[in-house]
């Protein structure tokens, strides 16, 4: 009896360890996205999508951006 | 048994849940936090844990219920009160009132531990946030707002490139995850409210409180956390009646 007394301290500190080691290995993890900036260029001459257009064609040679 | 004998045995138990569940909860409050920080912000493994935690604490609850069904309601009727007296009522009640007293707890525990969460992440979301960000295409500091954590343009007022300006992942996870936690603290009081309205019908088995005041009840805790939810992200003003309406609903229709 008193040998159990004496365990249960550790099997309970383990619960606990156990379910914040199971939530770190089990849950996936994915590549971190940072915050930033990013332009869509035109593939054919490379210029930047100004104000004021649409993501169809280039504003500047007419190539289709998609 | 006695009648005597039984009671104490079941005050005893009562007891021992409870400084059980205490101790759960107190082990917790200092593991999660640092748990959040050491996987930097990383919501889903908080929440993973938290959901391991919450069922740790919520089998002390049910085991009130189960042990009153499998073993105490029969051995005070054994004691020669009867079934469904004023004193076998008085003793199961007390074992209600318990239950629904840490479940109470378990709710205001699990809002206050998510909420000190967002606030730090918030608090980080806001820091990088306020950091110098660029024109791709020339370089001048375009302006960025600290209050909305989507992805959206912004054209930079020099060379009219538009930019595609992304948050980032945390920042995101204010939407996803901050912002619910932060609108449930501000609405915590008018939920517990709610819940101690349901829980004298239940208790008296009969309409203390009429299903009107429950409604308006449960909609100033709905009012508290759209509210707060506004403040953070005051794009979300627009839809306020129709996610008001929704998710009085969501209650009252089920």
């Amino acid at each position: 009896m008193e040998e159990n007394n004496n365990k249960k301290p550790k099997e309970e500190k383990n619960i606990l360890d156990d379910i914040l080691a199971n939530a770190i290995s089990s849950t996936q993890k994915y590549k971190e996205m940072n915050a930033g900036l990013e332009t869509k260029k035109c593939s054919g001459c490379g210029a930047a999508r100004p104000d004021d257009t649409n993501l169809q064609y280039c504003d500047f040679c007419g190539n289709q951006f998609y | 048994m006695s009648f005597s004998e039984t009671q104490n045995r079941w005050n005893d138990f009562l007891k021992k849940i409870e400084d059980r569940f205490k101790e759960v909860l107190e082990k917790t409050e200092a593991a999660l936090p640092l748990l959040f920080e050491a996987t930097d912000f990383e919501t889903i493994t908080f929440s993973n844990a938290w959901q391991g935690i919450y069922s740790q604490a919520s089998d002390l609850i049910y085991k009130i219920n189960d042990t009153w069904q499998e073993k105490v309601g029969e051995a005070f009727e054994n004691t020669g009160i009867g079934f469904n007296s004023n004193q076998y009522i008085q003793e199961r009640d007390k074992g209600y009132q318990v239950t629904f007293e840490l479940e109470q707890r378990l709710k205001s525990y699990e809002v206050r531990i998510f909420a000190d969460a967002a606030k730090k992440l918030v608090e980080k979301v806001k820091n990088t946030l306020s950091d110098d960000f660029c024109c791709t295409q020339c370089q001048a500091k375009l302006p960025i707002k600290d209050n909305f954590f989507r992805s959206y343009y912004s054209t930079c007022e020099y060379c009219q490139t538009v930019n595609t300006f992304e948050p980032g992942i945390k920042a995101r996870n204010v939407e996803h995850f901050a912002i619910h936690a932060l609108g449930e603290e501000a609405a915590l009081e008018h939920y517990l409210q709610y819940e101690l309205l349901k829980f004298q019908n239940y208790l008296e088995d009969r309409e203390v409180n009429s299903k009107d005041q429950l409604i308006t009840q449960y909609r100033k805790y709905i009012e508290a956390y759209l509210k707060k939810r506004i403040e953070i992200i005051p794009d979300y003003s627009d839809r306020y009646e129709k996610d008001l309406e929704a998710k009085i609903a969501l209650e009252t229709n089920y």
